[in-house]
């Protein structure tokens, strides 16, 4: 019965519990490690070009452009590589005369 | 150096600008930090993402708005974050405890204790702030800055993006949940005050 009429003072009590509380400070040296932990992801001595290589963004983008480049040019040199090997099949039949149809075809192709 | 003076020097990636604006808002940023994840070393954590984060995006801060509702507003973001994280890999670590050797309990973590809290209300704040870490994140996040920090309803209202009268909604139903959450715990025997 007692534990019934304290209860509500008690939440009350829990409930205005933060009345006056006083702001936390933050650690001492916590300029200290930020900047130590800032100077090992960025270089504020790289200058301007520095400061804008560091964002994420244009870094990524910039990745994404060479990477993009690279594959431009591979795929290129793939499409070009069949006609390539083309040309030399055809120069070789003509210099060594190779047949390019079965023995026993009807209507040979001669060369 | 003013408010608009700091940003330009910001912009241009000024060293002592940086220290100048740590020192102006570590305080805020740590408190409003402490407050939400209630923890020292992840609100420090936190607090240094925060920082981070200002000097990553300082560019993209329009102006529109207070510095200080800015960072306000980041932190909260950061910390909401910090606590999601935490809870993922609460989560992780149970699944994998299943096929461990060893059968460990998850325990309870311990009560918070608000240094700025006075001596004589240390262990019903501590109560309190287990509650509020069961409050949904807005109303976890609108009480906090309403009583660790002091804002108005109106700074409030500017750093979530919401009207005066959504956060008083939210700071009354915060208040309500917290008093249901209060009567639960004291139900339970051993948990009520006897005279």
């Amino acid at each position: 019965m007692s534990t019934e009429l304290n209860n509500p003072k008690k939440i009350e009590d829990v409930l205005n519990s933060l009345d006056g509380i006083r702001r936390a400070k933050a650690p001492d040296f916590f300029f200290t490690r930020l900047k130590a932990r800032l100077d090992s992801e960025f270089d504020f001595g790289g200058g301007p070009l520095g400061r804008l290589l560091a964002k994420p963004a244009l870094a990524l983008s910039l990745a994404a452009v060479v990477v993009a480049l690279n594959l431009a040019v591979i795929m290129q040199f793939r499409h070009q590589e069949p006609s390539l090997m083309g040309d030399y099949q055809a120069v070789a039949a003509v210099d060594y005369t190779i047949g390019t149809y079965p023995v026993y075809e009807e209507n040979p192709i001669e060369p | 150096m003013n408010e608009l003076e700091l940003i330009q020097q910001l912009r241009a990636g000024d060293e002592l600008a940086f220290k100048k604006l740590v020192e102006t808002y570590q305080d805020m940023v740590y408190n409003t930090a402490l407050g939400i994840v209630q923890n020292p070393e992840d609100a420090e954590d936190v607090a240094q993402e925060v920082f981070i984060q200002v000097f990553r995006s300082i560019d993209q801060f329009k102006g529109d708005a207070r510095l200080s509702t800015w960072i306000y507003r980041i932190t909260t973001t950061k910390a909401l974050d910090h606590i999601r994280s935490r809870k993922r890999k609460k989560r992780f670590a149970f699944i994998t405890s299943l096929f461990g050797p060893n059968d460990e309990l998850v325990h309870d973590p311990v009560d918070f204790h608000h240094p700025g809290v006075s001596l004589d209300k240390k262990e019903e704040a501590a109560l309190l702030f287990r509650m509020i870490n069961q409050l949904p994140e807005n109303q976890k996040v609108a009480f906090n800055l309403h009583r660790t920090e002091g804002l108005s309803y109106q700074e409030i209202a500017d750093i979530m993006g919401l009207s005066v009268s959504a956060v008083e909604s939210l700071l009354f139903r915060a208040r309500q949940n917290l008093r249901k959450l209060l009567e639960k715990h004291f139900d339970q025997p051993g948990n009520a005050q006897k005279r």
